[in-house]
C-alpha cells in the first residue's frame, strides 16, 4: 500500500456563537495515502468543508477552536506549527481551490501578477526564510521573469488556450470555468503534495463541471497528485474519486472504495443518500428523501447523531457513539447495526 | 471610450455646473439686504456720487442684465473688480488660490499619511487594543472644533514651545522664492533654496495639522471599514491557502481592493478642507481664499464672493474628475464612459 500522506485523528472543532457552542466536528477520522483521489461527501452543514479547511488551518480562530485531535501530514502534526511555519507549509505542500471562481481571484490584478506571486512564493518561500525579501527587491526582476515562464506553462497545463497572451488579462475577462482553471494553476504552482478541492464545481454549470473534473483527473495522472475532493454531489464522487468518506453532522460515518459504496452501502444514512439520487427509471415516483432534518449543532443528539432520523434505531444508538466496524479491509462503517470493534462512550 | 475623449467630455460638463453655481451665488448675494454701493462710496457720499458709482459698476441695471454682463466678462477671464479695493478680482485670486491650495494639499497629505496606516492597523487588529485606540483618537479628532484646536495649538506649539510661527505664510521681511507654482514649499524646492523651504514649512505645518484633523478621522474610519471588507474577500482566503505571505496579501492585494473607498473620501475631504480652511486661515492669518472670502463677505463685496465661489466650484470639479480617472487606474473593471 502507498505511503500515508495525511491522517486526521479524532478531530473536534467548536465554534463560539451567540446561541452557545456549536460542535461542528465531533471526532473526524480520515486517512489519505499518496496518490489517492479521495472524496468527502455529505449534505450542507455536515462539516466537510470545515474538515478540509482545518488542514491548511484556514478556519478563523476565534471563533473557532480545535479542542481535540491531531492532523498528521507526512509525520508532522500541523496543529503544533506556528502561524509562520504554517504559512511556509501551505506554500510548499498544499494547494487549495474553492467553490466560487468569480470571487476567489482578486479582480484588481492581472492573472499574470497573481500567478507569478503564487509561483514565486510557493517555489521559494517554502524553502528559504528571506525569499520574501528577495521577491520584493528590485533585483528580483529576473526572478519574476523566470516565474512568468513557469506561469505560462502552468496555464498551458490547465488547458487555457493562448496562455502566453491570456496571462496578461484581468480575471473579469475570463469565463467562470476558465477562472477555475486559473485557480487550479495557482494552487499547483509549487507542485504541492496535496490538492484540497472544496466544492470546485458547485458554482459552475454542468458542462463546465465535467471539464473541470476531467482536468483534475488528468492532472492527477500527470503530476501524481493526491486530491481531497469535497462535494455534496454523489455523481461527482462517482466520476472522479477512488475512495470516499461520507460525513454526517461532524463525523465520518462510512468510508469505502467508491464502487463498493455505491454497490453496497452499509450505513442507513448512506443508503438513504444513494436512494435519494434521482434516477431515470424512478421518475414517476418523484424524489425520495431522508425524513427529518440535520441536527442542531449547538444541541446535537447524544450517541449516534443520526439516530433521530434512522429507520433502524436501537437502544445503544441513543447513548453511545458507534465506533468503526470493518466490512472489508478498506470499508468501514460507524453504526451499531454492525459488530463494534471497540466501545466509545460520549 | 478613450481616456482623452472622456476627459474632454468631463471638462465640458463642468460648464453647466458652473452656470448653476453662478446663478445661485449671484441671486443670493444680490438678494441679501445691504447697501454695497453705499458701503463702497463711504458715509459722506452724496446721492449723485452714489448714482455715478452705481452706474460705473453696472449696478443700476436690472438683475438679469447684471448677470449676463458678469458671465460675459467671465468668458473673457474678467472676474470684475472689488467694490471696496477696486482691484481686479482675477489678480486677487491669482495671489490667494496658491496659498489655500498649499494649505489644503498639506493638510490632505497629513491626513492621508496618518489616516491610511491608522485605518489599516485598525482593521488588522479589529476589536483589539490598537483598533480601539485608533477609533477613540479619530473620534476625538473629528469632535474638536477646528477654531478651538487652532488656538490651543497656537499657544502650545507656537508660543510656549516656540516650534512654529503663529501667523502668516512666510516671514514678512524675507524675500519669498520666485513664483512658479505659487506654492512656497514647491517653489523654494524648485529654486533649490532650502532655507526658504524650511521657513515655508515652518509656517505651514501647524495650520495644516489643525486643518487635517477632521479629514484624518474620516480617512481612518473609511480605510478601516473598506480594509475589513476587503479582508473578508474570498480571494484573501485563496491567497492564504496557496501560501502567499500575509504581509504581501495585506500590503499588495487587500490594500488595493480597499483603496477605492479611501480615494473617494480623500477627494471629498479635499473639498471640505478647502471650505474648512476659512476658519483656520482666519486664525492663522493665512493669506488664502478663505480669509479673502471672509473679508469680502463682511463688506458684501459681490465680485470677489462670486469669483471665489466659482474657483471653489472649478477646483472641486477638477478634483472629482481626477478621482474618477484614478478609479479607472486602480480598478481595471471600470470603463470610462
Amino acid at each position: 500500500m502507498a505511503e500515508k500522506l495525511l491522517e486526521i485523528r479524532d478531530l473536534h472543532l467548536e465554534f463560539k456563537t451567540f446561541d452557545g457552542v456549536a460542535k461542528v466536528l465531533a471526532g473526524v477520522d480520515l486517512t489519505l495515502h499518496r496518490g489517492d483521489v479521495y472524496g468527502l461527501v455529505g449534505e450542507t452543514g455536515c462539516g466537510k468543508s470545515m474538515t478540509a479547511l482545518s488542514i491548511p488551518r484556514l478556519i478563523p480562530m476565534p471563533p473557532g477552536r480545535i479542542t481535540q485531535g491531531e492532523i498528521i501530514f507526512n509525520g508532522e502534526n500541523l496543529l503544533e506549527k506556528s502561524e509562520g511555519q504554517m504559512e511556509r507549509f501551505r506554500a510548499k505542500h498544499l494547494g487549495v481551490i474553492f467553490q466560487d471562481p468569480v470571487t476567489n481571484l482578486n479582480p484588481m490584478f492581472t492573472v499574470r501578477e497573481q500567478l507569478i506571486d503564487a509561483v514565486i512564493f510557493q517555489q521559494h518561500y517554502g524553502t528559504t526564510n528571506n525569499a520574501l525579501w528577495r521577491a520584493v527587491m528590485p533585483s528580483a526582476r529576473q526572478r519574476r521573469k523566470d516565474a512568468l515562464q513557469r506561469a505560462i506553462e502552468l496555464l498551458d497545463l490547465v488547458g487555457i488556450p493562448q496562455a502566453a497572451t491570456r496571462i496578461h488579462d484581468y480575471p473579469h475577462q475570463f469565463s467562470g470555468g476558465m477562472r477555475q482553471r486559473v485557480l487550479i494553476a495557482m494552487a499547483l504552482a509549487g507542485e504541492p503534495d496535496l490538492l484540497i478541492a472544496d466544492e470546485p464545481t458547485t458554482a459552475l454549470d454542468v458542462t463546465i463541471q465535467a471539464q473541470i473534473l476531467r482536468l483534475i483527473k488528468s492532472l492527477v495522472k500527470k503530476l501524481g497528485l493526491t486530491v481531497l475532493l469535497i462535494t455534496h454531489n454523489l455523481g461527482v464522487v462517482a466520476k472522479t474519486c477512488e475512495k470516499v468518506a461520507v460525513m454526517y453532522s461532524g463525523r465520518v460515518i462510512e468510508e469505502s472504495p467508491v464502487r463498493e459504496l455505491f454497490r453496497n452501502p452499509k450505513h442507513p444514512y448512506t443508503q438513504g443518500l444513494i436512494q435519494a439520487v434521482p434516477r431515470k427509471e424512478s421518475n414517476r415516483g418523484g424524489l425520495i428523501g431522508i425524513p427529518g432534518t440535520i441536527p442542531d449543532l449547538n444541541h446535537p443528539p447524544a450517541g449516534c447523531r443520526f439516530h433521530p432520523r434512522c429507520p433502524h434505531v436501537m437502544a445503544p444508538c441513543r447513548t453511545t457513539v458507534p465506533s468503526a466496524s470493518a466490512m472489508t479491509s478498506a470499508h468501514n462503517v460507524y453504526c451499531h447495526l454492525y459488530p463494534q470493534m471497540d466501545e466509545v462512550a460520549t | 471610450m478613450s481616456i482623452q475623449v472622456y476627459l474632454v467630455r468631463r471638462l465640458f460638463l463642468i460648464i453647466p455646473i458652473l452656470i448653476g453655481l453662478s446663478l445661485i451665488t449671484f441671486t443670493i448675494s444680490r438678494i441679501v439686504p445691504g447697501d454695497p454701493v453705499g458701503l463702497a462710496a463711504g458715509p459722506q457720499a452724496t446721492p449723485e456720487i452714489r448714482e455715478r458709482l452705481a452706474a460705473e459698476l453696472g449696478m443700476d441695471k436690472s438683475l438679469p442684465e447684471q448677470y449676463i454682463n458678469y458671465m460675459a466678462g467671465l468668458l473673457r477671464g474678467d472676474f470684475g473688480e472689488s467694490l471696496y479695493t477696486r482691484r481686479q478680482v482675477a489678480d486677487d485670486l491669482r495671489t490667494f488660490i496658491p496659498a489655500t491650495l498649499e494649505l489644503t494639499l498639506a493638510a490632505i497629505i497629513f491626513a492621508s499619511a496618518i489616516g491610511i496606516p491608522m485605518g489599516i492597523i485598525s482593521a488588522l487588529y479589529q476589536n483589539k487594543l490598537p483598533d480601539h485606540s485608533a477609533r477613540i483618537l479619530s473620534l476625538f479628532f473629528v469632535s474638536f472644533p477646528a477654531f478651538w484646536l487652532a488656538m490651543i495649538f497656537q499657544t502650545q506649539f507656537g508660543v510656549n514651545w516656540d516650534l512654529a510661527p503663529v501667523s502668516g505664510r512666510f516671514p514678512r521681511l524675507d524675500i519669498p522664492p520666485n513664483q512658479i507654482t505659487g506654492l512656497l514649499t514647491v517653489d523654494s524646492l524648485l529654486a533649490l533654496d532650502f532655507a526658504s523651504f524650511g521657513r515655508a514649512l515652518e509656517h505651514l505645518w501647524l495650520p495644516a495639522l489643525v486643518l487635517s484633523f477632521g479629514a484624518l478621522a474620516s480617512i481612518t474610519r473609511i480605510t478601516r471599514a473598506s480594509m475589513l471588507e476587503a479582508l473578508n474577500n474570498d480571494s484573501v482566503k485563496t491567497e492564504r491557502a496557496i501560501g502567499i505571505p500575509w504581509r504581501v496579501i495585506v500590503l499588495k492585494y487587500v490594500l488595493r481592493n480597499a483603496f477605492i473607498a479611501t480615494l473617494t473620501i480623500i477627494s471629498l475631504e479635499f473639498g471640505w478642507l478647502m471650505a474648512g480652511a476659512v476658519l483656520v486661515e482666519s486664525i492663522f492669518d493665512w493669506p488664502g481664499l478663505g480669509l479673502y472670502l471672509v473679508e469680502s463677505s463682511l463688506r458684501l463685496d459681490f465680485q470677489p464672493i462670486m469669483g471665489i465661489t466659482m474657483m471653489y466650484g472649478i477646483i472641486f470639479s477638477l478634483v472629482n474628475i481626477l478621482t474618477d480617472v484614478a478609479y479607472g487606474i486602480i480598478d481595471p473593471r471600470i470603463r470610462y464612459g
